[in-house]
C-alpha cells in the first residue's frame, strides 16, 4: 500500500494583500528605519510564521514548513550564520526574478552562536498540528553559489567544509523534531560531476539524522536523465521537478522507487492551474509501480509543487496547494 | 563605429560619456501623491503634475551634474514590466512576490493577446527632452523581460509570447523615433538567465529594432553573463550597459578572453548600497575597464551606474551620479593631458 501525503515544497509567500498580510513588510521597513525594536520585529517573524503555517494546513498540506519567513534567500540566509562569511552583491538565483546575495567565505568557517534555521524548526513544530519538514539548501549549490576566498583551494574543499557544519545543524533540526530534512541541490543536475561527493556529504548527514528522514530535493532541470543515480544516493527520500522534467512520472511508473517520492507537480512559477484529471492518470501508474515494484523502502508519496511556493501571489500558492489536496482526494 | 552612428544622428559626445540607467529616485512629494492617487484622494491629472515637476527636477539636476545623455528618471513609473504590462492590452494585473529581501513587486498576468493601445513612453520622453537640449534617451522594457517577469496563461510558450510582446513593442520604438529620440535603450535585465534562449531573444529584438535610424541600447543585470558571452554581442544593440561594480568587474576577465566588440556603458557605483563610493574608487574602475577594451578602444566606454537608481534617496542618487561625473572628469582631464604630452606640448 502507498499512503500519499501533501507536502509543502519549501516556501511560502510571506506577504499577501491584505494590510493584515502586509504586516511582515511593512515592519520590516520600520524596523530597519529604527521605528521598531528587534524583539517587536522578532514578534512579527514568529507570528507570520505561525500564519504560514496555518494556511498550508487550511489548504490541506499534511506536511509543513516554517514558510522559509526569515529567509533572505535561498543562499545567503544559511550562511549568515557562519563566521568567516561576508555577505556580498547580488545575483539571480537561477532563471527566476528573484535575487541572492553571494556569500565570500573565507577559512576558518565556524557556526554563530544561534542557528535560525533550527530556531524556526523549533516554533514550527510547536505550532503544526501536522508533522514538520526543515530545508537547508545544500553544500554543493551553497558552494557554487558562493565566492571562494583564496583560503580555500579547491570547491570541494569548501564543500566538504560546509558538509561538516551542516551536519552538526542536521543532529540539531533532527532533536527538535523535524520529521523530514530536505536538502536542496538545484545545482546537482547542472553539475552531475558532483554526484559522488554529494553522496559522501549525504552519508554524512544520515548519520546525524536521528529518527527525521532527509529528502534530497532537485528542481530548476530536469532530472530524468539522472534518475537511477538518484536512486542510489544514500536519502530516504528524492524531490523530483515534473514541470522542468515532463517525462518524470513516466520514468518513475515505469523503474519504480526505493526512495519515498516527492513529486513536484504543480507548477511552482506559474499561476496558470493544472488540471487534476490530467495529472491523475500518470500519478496512479506511479503509485502502481511503487506498489508492485517498492522494495523494502517506505512506500510514499508526496504531492507537492515543482519548487518553492514563493514565486506565486499568495492567493494562488493557496489554491495550488488545495489542488494538490484534491489530488490526493481523487487520488484515494 | 557607434561613434560614427552617433555622428550621423547628430550626437557628439565626449570621452565616457556619463549617462543613467534609467530610474532616479522618486522625491517625498512624488511618493505621497501616488499614494494618495492609490487611495483615491488625488485625480490622475494631479498626479500627472507632480510626475511632470518631479521629471523637471530630475532634468536639471542631471544637467547640474554636467551628466551628457540624460534619463527622463522614470517618475511615472512604478515597476519596469508592471507600467507596460498596464498600457498594453492582455495583461491583468498580478498580485504581489518578492524579487530580493523586503522588496516585492507585482508580477503582470498575461490572458489574452497582448496589444499595443497606443504610446506608452514616447509623451513623457518627448515632455524630457523639451526640458533640455543634451539628448534624452528613449527608455523600454523589452520583450524578452516582460515575458519573463510576468505570468503567461495565454500563449502556448514563452517564444510565442516573446515574439507576440515583440511585435507591439516595436511600435513603441517607432513611436520614439518618430517623436525624434536618437538614442534608445531596451531593457533586457532577464536576458542572462537561460542562454538557451538567446536565439528567440535575438529573434524578439530583432523585430523591435530592424532598420529603425536610432542607436540602440540595452541594460542587462544581474546575472549570469558567462552563460550569455560573447554570443549576446550579436544581439541588435549597440551598446550593451551593463553591472559591472556589483560583481566586483568580474567580467572584465570574460572581456581579456573574447573583446567586447560594441560600446559599453559600465556601471561603476552600487545602487544597493546605501555607502557613496569614494571617486578614487569609481576612478580606478574605470581605469580598470577601460584597460580590458580590445585595443583600448576608451572611447567604445560609456560610464554609469549599476542600475536604477530608484531604491536610493534622493541625496543618495545625487552623490552617486556626482561621484562618477568626477571620476570621469578627472580621467578627461588625465586623457587629454596624454594626448598634449604625445603631441609633444609641455
Amino acid at each position: 500500500m502507498v499512503s500519499t501525503l501533501v507536502s509543502n515544497h519549501s516556501s511560502y509567500p510571506r506577504i499577501g494583500e491584505t494590510p493584515e498580510e502586509q504586516k511582515l513588510r511593512r515592519s520590516i521597513d520600520r524596523w530597519e528605519k529604527k521605528e521598531i525594536t528587534d524583539d517587536e520585529i522578532e514578534g512579527v517573524v514568529q507570528g507570520v510564521i505561525a500564519e504560514t503555517i496555518l494556511q498550508q494546513e487550511k489548504a490541506g498540506a499534511d506536511l509543513v514548513t516554517d514558510g522559509q519567513v526569515r529567509w533572505q534567500d535561498p543562499i545567503s540566509h544559511w550562511m549568515r550564520g557562519l563566521k568567516g562569511v561576508k555577505i556580498g552583491g547580488l545575483l539571480r538565483f537561477f532563471d527566476t526574478n528573484c535575487y541572492f546575495r553571494v556569500p565570500k567565505v573565507e577559512k576558518p568557517l565556524e557556526p554563530k552562536e544561534e542557528s535560525f534555521v533550527r530556531q524556526d524548526l523549533s516554533l514550527s513544530v510547536k505550532t503544526a498540528k501536522k508533522p514538520v519538514k526543515a530545508v537547508l539548501t545544500g553544500p554543493i549549490t551553497l558552494a557554487f553559489l558562493s565566492e571562494k576566498g583564496t583560503s580555500f583551494e579547491k570547491i570541494e574543499e569548501l564543500i566538504q567544509e560546509l558538509t561538516s557544519l551542516m551536519a552538526a545543524e542536521i543532529a540539531g533540526l533532527a532533536s527538535q523534531g523535524a520529521s523530514w530534512i530536505q536538502i536542496e541541490e538545484p545545482i546537482l543536475l547542472k553539475k552531475p560531476e558532483f554526484f559522488p561527493l554529494l553522496a559522501k556529504s549525504l552519508k554524512a548527514f544520515v548519520e546525524k539524522k536521528g529518527r527525521s528522514k532527509i529528502l534530497l530535493a532537485t528542481y530548476f532541470a530536469d532530472a530524468a536523465p539522472f534518475y537511477g543515480k538518484l536512486q542510489d544516493l544514500p536519502v530516504d527520500g528524492l524531490g523530483l521537478d515534473c514541470v522542468y522534467g515532463p517525462g518524470l512520472l513516466e520514468k518513475a511508473a515505469k523503474e519504480g522507487s526505493r526512495k519515498v517520492l516527492s513529486l513536484g507537480l504543480v507548477d511552482g512559477r506559474s499561476t496558470r492551474l493544472e488540471s487534476i484529471d490530467q495529472l491523475l492518470k500518470p500519478l496512479k501508474r506511479v503509485r502502481l509501480a511503487l506498489d508492485e515494484n517498492g522494495e523494502n523502502g517506505e512506500k510514499e508519496i508526496h504531492l507537492t509543487s515543482s519548487c518553492g511556493l514563493e514565486y506565486l501571489p499568495r492567493a494562488r500558492a493557496f489554491e495550488k496547494m488545495t489542488l494538490l489536496a484534491r489530488l490526493k482526494d481523487a487520488l484515494a | 563605429m557607434s561613434r560614427t552612428k552617433l555622428k550621423k544622428l547628430g550626437i557628439d559626445l565626449p570621452l565616457f560619456p556619463t549617462t543613467s540607467v534609467g530610474s532616479l529616485p522618486k522625491p517625498e512629494s512624488l511618493k505621497k501623491a501616488r499614494n494618495d492617487f492609490q487611495k483615491g484622494v488625488m485625480t490622475r491629472e494631479q498626479l500627472k503634475e507632480k510626475e511632470e515637476e518631479a521629471t523637471r527636477l530630475w532634468i536639471k539636476r542631471q544637467e547640474e551634474i554636467d551628466i551628457d545623455i540624460l534619463v527622463d528618471g522614470e517618475m511615472y513609473r512604478g515597476d519596469m514590466v508592471a507600467y507596460f504590462a498596464e498600457t498594453l492590452e492582455g495583461f491583468e494585473q498580478g498580485g504581489l512576490v518578492r524579487s530580493y529581501g523586503n522588496r516585492y513587486y507585482r508580477k503582470p498576468v498575461i490572458v489574452r493577446p497582448v496589444k499595443w493601445k497606443g504610446p506608452i513612453t514616447v509623451d513623457w520622453w518627448r515632455f524630457a527632452q523639451k526640458q533640455t537640449v543634451r539628448p534624452v534617451k528613449g527608455m523600454l522594457t523589452g520583450p524578452y523581460t516582460i515575458m519573463d517577469w510576468s505570468f503567461n496563461e495565454y500563449y502556448s510558450d514563452r517564444r510565442a509570447t516573446a515574439l507576440a510582446l515583440a511585435c507591439e513593442i516595436r511600435k513603441e520604438v517607432e513611436g520614439l523615433v518618430e517623436a525624434g529620440a536618437k538614442i534608445i535603450q531596451i531593457d533586457e535585465p532577464a536576458l542572462s538567465v537561460r542562454p538557451e534562449e538567446l536565439p528567440f531573444a535575438r529573434e524578439a529584438l530583432e523585430i523591435c529594432t530592424k532598420d529603425l535610424p536610432a542607436y540602440f541600447v540595452t541594460h542587462i543585470c544581474y546575472g549570469a553573463l558567462e552563460f550569455i558571452y560573447p554570443d549576446m554581442l550579436s544581439l541588435p544593440f549597440d551598446n550593451f550597459d551593463l553591472e559591472l561594480s556589483n560583481s566586483g568587474l568580474d567580467l572584465l576577465t570574460l572581456f581579456k578572453k573574447h573583446p567586447f566588440t560594441k560600446d559599453l556603458s559600465a556601471g561603476v557605483v552600487d545602487v544597493h548600497s546605501h555607502k557613496i563610493e569614494d571617486d578614487k574608487v569609481v576612478r580606478k574602475r574605470i581605469e580598470e575597464i577601460a584597460e580590458s577594451m580590445p585595443d583600448n578602444q576608451i572611447w567604445q566606454l560609456w560610464i554609469d551606474p549599476d542600475c536604477g537608481l530608484k531604491t536610493r534617496t534622493e541625496e543618495e542618487g545625487i552623490a552617486k551620479l556626482k561621484v562618477i561625473r568626477e571620476a570621469v572628469e578627472e580621467l578627461r582631464q588625465k586623457a587629454g593631458r596624454h594626448k598634449m604630452k604625445k603631441r609633444g606640448v609641455a
